[in-house]
């Protein structure tokens, strides 16, 4: 209940010009807030650490599991929406530290560790024993890698090579630009494809790309019989996993520092590989995967769980109370931004149609809004808004806006003149007219707007996911980053059949507001055109 | 009753004289029907008595009350408004039709009933049968019944018609034009009608007020226009139309 009491709190905030930093104090008092990237692994990590908490320590966990990148993650954390996520030493070095140069793992570890805390005062927790670098990795069955070893023996033959890899590598200080400077490779730029980074390993196996720059514990480097080229001019830093935390987090919960401990070099390469692979190729299931390695490890009191591949209903039925948050969350996202979209439609329709200079203003605005990519509005609203409900609610707003506005605008336009010049021969006021005669006339046309908007709410608000606002988005979002189709068809029907049911609901309630005089003439109409 | 006197309608772009009329006088309870070619200004000048658009210059003064000194909304509740298009809400019934302002203004809710379907009666409609109907519902004719109920329900001392039988056919407009010239001896209303049609001019109006370009070329009845037309333009035009 707690959680959608914030959400109405939000919700109120979101009037009050968006006073962020309210809203979430209050979470903060009572919970810790556990995030993560969108890959396996670091879920896997994520929710290790959240099940530590809160079944050993008994503190309680909010996840926001299945966030953007890097820059989001870390954004999030420094402005207290996130409490704890795991992060990598080589990416707080070169990502978020900006520095170069450094790949001995000890001595990467304690630069990140003195500057994070001077610098944002952040802390690393002890690392957690394995590292996950980067790997260019090729097919072992290819023979045109069968005496290649290393990457510096690619110079000369990298030309005729697609090189697949994720889109945070193209952008980081380590990433692909100086790579290839360190190497001398020159690929060419038609075969380089940047996806998503759960994509890669089943594109290299497809024989769409021939390398990836792969992640070195991923599973799927075992399960696709995929070999790694050595980084041989050690290029890149040492990505050694650990948990990244505020200081003012720890003062808090001291309990947090002891849970650290109990992770510390707790997990090899190798087991890591296997608990991704576990989840990626084998099915078990993120949190039953999680929960399993630590009775494995002692870390956790072992009640009879056995590891073992659920079948499609009973792994629907385990996740009914997360599909029930997420459903309701959606609602309110939907709700929340269609009643303010069709408020504020209707009021900048009607301005519009008596001011000719709000008209061409607002078309102009509006217009050029709906052309903005809904990822990229998403994206834009983060600097201002930070993360979570806030800043969904309003690009979801914006979104719905055009359909109300531009049907209400022209239904009102439309209303034939011998109305109008009746009501007001009758000796009715400008506004009176506007509203027994005008807006009742455009109505059908105006709900016909809502309807549009609500549809098209529906769908975007599952991209609301990507920047923590929940929603149904969050299962495909997770299904997508661990190839999980059964995840992501929990996402997507639903919100095919929520679009249905509120664009019925809808109709249904046009029928009921809608005078009989109108649907009459609209029948009669009908049948003279027939 | 009514009064205009040098009224004149000039629009700014062109500085054409749409209206110029120097003085008519309507007597009480007189049909008067406006006439002359299309373009002579025979609408606006009706427009312009309830002030659906602002006279550049001059004076309308009804029972000797004159508009400027009333805010347009009210200057337009003293007087019945009739178009051709009737322009009866499709969203409301008959009912509710005729007593928009009444409702709007909150008055007395059987009051309005009473009055609504005694206006009904008046027209040749009966009340309980067609009070509840939506305009889709009703002829044309019958339409056009409400709309001139619609007109009457403030009971204003003054009607304007515009074309009201344009969009009707010829024995449904001879019956309606009828009945309304019963009205006007029932009611003692004093109407102004525009019309096209110089012999329904002629069978409706106790005068005929001829427009040629914005002005008044000759005031009267029948036998004025045939025996001693002012010029060359009545004498063409009434040749032509009867």
């Amino acid at each position: 209940m707690q959680k959608y009491k914030n959400i109405l709190l939000i919700c109120i905030c979101l009037f009050a010009l968006f006073k962020e930093d309210a809203v979430f104090a209050n979470k903060q008092d009572q919970s810790i807030t556990i995030g993560s990237k969108m890959f396996t692994e670091n879920i896997l990590l994520a929710e290790m650490l959240s099940i530590l908490l809160e079944e050993k320590y008994h503190i309680q966990v909010v996840k926001k599991f299945n966030m953007g990148g890097t820059k989001l993650i870390f954004d999030s954390l420094r402005s207290k929406k996130l409490d704890i996520y795991p992060e990598y030493t080589g990416t707080g070095y070169t990502m978020l530290l900006k520095m170069t140069g450094e790949t001995n793992p000890k001595r990467t570890y304690r630069i990140v560790k003195k500057e994070f805390l001077k610098k944002f005062k952040m802390v690393w927790s002890l690392p957690l024993g394995f590292e996950n670098t980067y790997a260019l990795a090729v097919r072992k069955k290819d023979h045109r890698f069968r005496k290649i070893h290393t990457i510096s023996q690619l110079k000369g033959i990298e030309q005729s090579f697609h090189l697949g890899m994720g889109h945070e590598f193209i952008e980081r200080k380590d990433g692909f630009s100086n790579f290839s400077n360190k190497y001398q490779l020159h690929f060419q730029k038609d075969k380089i494809i940047t996806m998503n980074p759960a994509l890669m390993y089943a594109a290299l196996d497809n024989k769409e790309v021939d390398m990836i720059m792969a992640y070195s514990t991923d599973g799927r480097i075992q399960a696709f019989y995929l070999k790694t080229l050595k980084d041989d001019q050690s290029f890149f830093p040492s990505y050694a996993a650990a948990y990244l935390t505020r200081q003012d987090v720890l003062e808090v919960w001291p309990e947090v520092q002891t849970a650290f401990a109990d992770l510390e070099n707790s997990i090899t390469e190798k087991e890591m590989i296997t608990l991704n692979n576990q989840v990626d190729q084998l099915d078990y299931g993120i949190s039953q995967t999680a929960r399993n390695f630590l009775i494995q490890k002692k870390l956790l009191v072992d009640k009879g769980y056995k590891l073992q591949k659920l079948s499609l209903l009973n792994y629907y039925l385990s996740k009914k109370k997360y599909f029930l948050n997420i459903f309701i969350e959606h609602l309110i996202l939907v709700f929340i931004s269609l009643l303010l979209a069709t408020c504020l439609g209707v009021l900048i329709g009607v301005c519009a149609v008596f001011n000719f200079k709000t008209e061409k203003v607002v078309f102009a605005l509006v217009n050029t809004l709906q052309t903005v990519p809904s990822i990229a509005l998403l994206g834009l609203l983060i600097p201002v808004l930070g993360i979570g409900f806030a800043p969904a609610i309003l690009a979801l707003f914006l979104y719905s806006l055009l359909p109300v506005i531009r049907n209400t605008f022209e239904g009102i336009k439309n209303v034939d003149g011998s109305y109008i010049e009746a009501a007001a021969g009758i000796g009715l006021t400008a506004w009176q007219i506007l509203t027994f005669v005008q807006i009742p006339l455009a109505l059908p046309v105006i709900l016909a707007g809502v309807r549009t908007a609500a549809v098209i709410v529906v769908g975007t608000a599952t991209l609301a996911a990507y920047i923590g606002a929940g929603g149904l988005g969050d299962p495909i979002f997770r299904g997508i980053a661990t190839l999980d189709s059964r995840l992501i068809f929990l996402g997507a029907v639903p919100t095919c059949l929520l679009a249905i049911a509120i664009d019925t609901t809808l109709a249904g309630l046009e029928n009921i507001i809608i005078s009989k005089g109108l649907k009459l003439e609209k029948n009669i109409k009908h049948i003279e055109f027939n | 009753m009514l009064h205009l006197a040098n009224l004149k309608k000039i629009y700014n772009k062109n500085q054409v004289k749409a209206v110029d009329i120097k003085e008519l006088l309507v007597k009480e309870a007189k049909i008067i029907c406006l006439v002359g070619p299309s373009g002579c200004g025979k609408t606006t000048t009706l427009k312009m008595i309830n002030r659906l658009i602002e006279p550049s210059e001059g004076t309308i003064t009804i029972n000797g009350l004159e508009s400027s000194q009333m805010h347009p909304v009210l200057w337009r509740r003293k007087i019945g408004y009739v178009i051709q298009k009737i322009g009866l809400l499709p969203h409301l019934t008959v009912m509710q039709n005729i007593s928009l302002l009444s409702y709007v203004l909150k008055k007395d809710r059987t009051f309005i009933v009473d009055r609504v379907y005694e206006l009904l009666e008046l027209v040749g409609l009966a009340p309980k049968q067609y009070a509840n109907r939506y305009p889709i519902e009703l002829s044309g004719g019958q339409r056009q019944r409400v709309g001139i109920a619609r007109a009457l329900m403030e009971n204003p001392p003054l009607l304007l018609m515009d074309e009201p039988f344009g969009a009707l056919d010829s024995i449904t407009a001879s019956d309606l034009r009828k009945e309304i010239k019963n009205l006007n001896q029932i009611l003692k209303k004093t109407i102004i009608m525009v019309t096209h049609n110089l012999s329904e001019a002629f069978e409706m109006g106790d005068e005929v007020v001829l427009m040629q370009q914005g002005s008044i070329v000759q005031k009267g009845t029948w036998e004025d226009f045939k025996n001693s037309p002012n010029n060359l333009f009545v004498k063409d035009f009434f040749d032509a139309k009867i």
